[in-house]
């Protein structure tokens, strides 16, 4: 008789790879769905560029570094799906073909693979095409030839310029419901939302970081908010604008550039909302979510350290023989 | 089946018949330097010392002397057959007025009756007395209470009787508090425990009740020692049957088998199927064993023989740095960074993140969605560290 033997434990949870990156796709459905709704085949466009690039760029990248292949456990799927979404509708086909390859290529695979990257595979992709081609990232100029019956003008440039005078015209409700002007998949704030949720219920994200995420940009807000309140919008303002909600639950939570003990990842999130706060104040971007991921993002290795350990106990066994 | 919920159903307890032939191992027996007292074919008693620290749990003739792998290495093993009817050890006599006794004199007639307990006990103040399983599945702590109450009331007598404890704590599932219901504080302090593994361990358990109770010189009893340790003294009976839960494709129950009963006797042959894996100990924290031919030891609280559709196969993808292991990690061991370090053999990083406080409860391999072996490599960072010590000490 041939038994199998194997060091324990003999049971395990059932997860894998491909399962929580199966989760990640089905809550960015949603969103994806509503780009598409929303821009129609321009979105179409640059989704389906954008993750055959990322595959491609992921077997042919670890085929030349002589690595096995791991483009079924979906990550540069999902990788693909978000940088798509941060794409204003009209980019070039090549940009997008550009920006992907390097999420892959310098975000994810130079480092040697998934749970290797420093930095958010999709933000170092975003970055890098952002700084250089800064005008086909231009929101106000990206969307002047959509008419979809609500204001075209970038709410975060118009508080930029303007104060809350600018913003006037702007109803909380409307940027709830994705009626505003950014990335094809950045807006629709109420999907990212329950996509965030969903995460959170499969176990695939903890609550950590978006909540601390959140709490950081209200906290933040409401200082300046209560400080001058003509200049400075409302902190709800600005949880509902920009790329903000898809940065809470699906940027800032990429598992090997956060945290993961509980208090790195609450200092983690919360610097990432004190530092978007700050760069929608003061920078000359008119959003900051990204920029202060990615910073965040370079504490994570200190503030893993951040953890404290209770020692273990000394007792002893009073029936020796007992392990 | 694969719940980390402890189970807390009722099973009763069946006697197993006597095998014809009992496997003992002896812990600590170096067949260099120590030599034996027994011959093949000399009689062997009931409760007879083989070695010290090492006693026969049957009455025969030893049948042959060799050696075997198990789980702890390679030990000697003596087959014992069997014989019919059962004479214990003339040493072993019954203490019916133990608390009259010198405490010493009681120490070492449960030694006789194969119950080892600590020269350190007369040092503890507090002791704890778990009738918490420590695995899922294992229903066996808890049953030997519900059937033996009365019998274990007398043991934390004799506890505080042998140790000077001021404080007992009798340290039980959340769900089963009826059955202590009657207890009151003079006998003990109940301690209420959630029935989820690793609460059940006894590095969990005492660190849980350090931290909420604040107690000092802690030591630790399972409740089926501390019965066996009273029927010992009162019936003159060594610790000679061990509890264990048996998980079948088929059935589960609860036997009372001789320790050193041999696997095969726990199973129709016809249950055991190629590609199964047999479990001494728990789906966390169990070995996994070669053969069917491998004693019972009186540490083993349950067996459990997985069918081969359940068998879950080591993947070993590369850590995806999901800090999943570190979440659950009920040590608080970065144990990403200690199994990185290990397989890529830096044993001394390992050494630097306490790769020693880990107790090997298997919960990071559980949750780890790469199918990585965190355990084995947590095992053989241990075993490597000790081998460089060894070598420092050359």
């Amino acid at each position: 008789m041939k038994l199998i033997v194997s060091s324990p434990p003999h049971w395990n949870n059932k997860d894998s790879i491909t399962k929580i990156h199966s989760h990640l796709i089905i809550a960015l459905l949603p969103v994806l769905i509503y780009a598409v709704y929303t821009y129609g085949l321009h979105a179409a466009r640059i989704i389906s560029l954008s993750v055959v690039t990322t595959i491609a760029s992921e077997y042919f990248i670890r085929k030349l570094f002589g690595k096995e292949s791991t483009i079924t456990n979906g990550s540069a799927v999902v990788i693909g799906l978000l940088f798509a979404m941060l794409l204003p509708p009209s980019v070039p086909y090549w940009l997008v073909i550009m920006g992907a390859f390097l999420c892959i290529f310098i975000g994810k695979e130079i480092f040697g693979g998934l749970g290797s990257n420093p930095l958010s595979p999709v933000l170092v992709g975003w970055a890098i095409t952002r700084i250089s081609w800064p005008a086909y990232y231009n929101l106000d100029l990206a969307s002047v030839n959509y008419d979809l019956g609500y204001s075209f003008r970038y709410p975060l440039t118009l508080l930029k310029k303007g104060g809350t005078e600018f913003i006037s015209e702007f109803k909380l409700l409307d940027f709830l419901l994705g009626k505003q002007v950014g990335g094809i998949g950045t807006v629709a704030v109420l999907l990212l939302l329950i996509g965030g949720i969903y995460l959170l219920l499969r176990g695939v994200i903890a609550w950590e970081i978006p909540v601390s995420f959140m709490v950081g940009i209200l906290v933040v807000s409401s200082v300046f908010w209560l400080l001058n309140n003509n200049q400075y919008a409302n902190p709800l303002f600005h949880l509902f604008t920009g790329n903000l909600m898809l940065g809470i639950f699906f940027l800032s939570t990429d598992y090997a550039s956060s945290p993961f003990n509980r208090w790195g990842m609450i200092v983690f999130g919360f610097g990432c909302g004190f530092l978007t706060i700050i760069f929608r104040v003061w920078s000359v971007y008119p959003d900051g979510v990204f920029f202060a991921i990615l910073i965040m993002n370079l504490f994570t290795p200190l503030l893993d350290k951040l953890k404290k350990r209770s020692k273990p106990v000394e007792f002893i066994h009073i029936e020796s023989r007992a392990e | 089946m694969d719940s980390l919920a402890l189970n807390i159903k009722e099973m009763g307890i069946t006697d197993l018949p006597d095998p014809e032939e009992v496997i003992l191992t002896l812990k600590g027996f170096d067949p260099g330097s120590d030599t034996l007292k027994f011959k093949e074919g000399s009689k062997i008693l009931t409760g007879e010392e083989i070695f010290p620290g090492e006693h026969s749990t049957v009455t025969g003739t030893l049948k042959s002397i060799d050696s075997l792998q198990v789980a702890g290495g390679k030990r000697v093993a003596l087959r014992i057959r069997v014989a019919e009817d059962e004479k214990f050890d003339p040493a072993i006599k019954e203490v019916p007025d133990f608390l009259e006794k010198d405490p010493l004199e009681i120490l070492k007639q449960l030694n006789r009756c194969n119950l080892k307990f600590s020269e350190k006990l007369a040092q503890t103040k507090t002791v704890v007395i778990s009738a918490v399983d420590t695995e899922p599945l294992a229903t066996i702590q808890q049953q030997i209470l519900r059937e033996n109450k009365n019998r274990i009331l007398e043991g934390l007598e004799l506890i505080k009787f042998l140790t000077a404890a001021q404080k007992v704590v009798l340290a039980i599932p959340k769900n089963l508090d009826y059955l202590v219901a009657d207890i009151i504080e003079d006998q003990a302090d109940v301690f209420l425990v959630d029935p989820v593994y690793p609460n059940g361990l006894p590095d969990i358990l005492m660190r849980t009740i350090y931290y909420k109770l604040g107690l000092e010189a802690c030591a630790y009893l399972k409740v089926e020692k501390l019965f066996g340790a009273v029927i010992a003294l009162k019936q003159g009976r060594p610790f000679v049957h061990k509890v264990v839960t048996i998980i079948g494709n088929k059935e589960s129950k609860n036997i009372r088998i001789r320790i050193g009963t041999p696997i095969k006797n726990l199973f129709k042959d016809s249950d055991i199927h190629d590609n199964d894996k047999l479990i001494l100990g728990g789906p966390l924290r169990g070995d996994a064993c070669y053969s069917t031919d491998i004693p019972v030891g009186d540490t083993i609280d349950l067996v459990y023989l997985q069918d081969s559709s359940e068998v879950i196969l080591n993947r070993n993808q590369a850590c995806i740095n999901c800090g999943k292991c570190v979440r659950v990690c009920p040590a608080e061991l970065d144990v990403n960074l200690i199994c990185r370090f290990s397989e890529f053999s830096h044993f001394e990083e390992c050494l630097e993140l306490d790769v020693y406080d880990c107790i090997e409860c298997g919960l990071c391999a559980y949750h780890c969605p790469s199918g990585r072996s965190l355990v084995q490599f947590i095992r053989l960072a241990k075993s490597e560290l000790e081998k460089i010590e060894q070598e420092e000490e050359k």
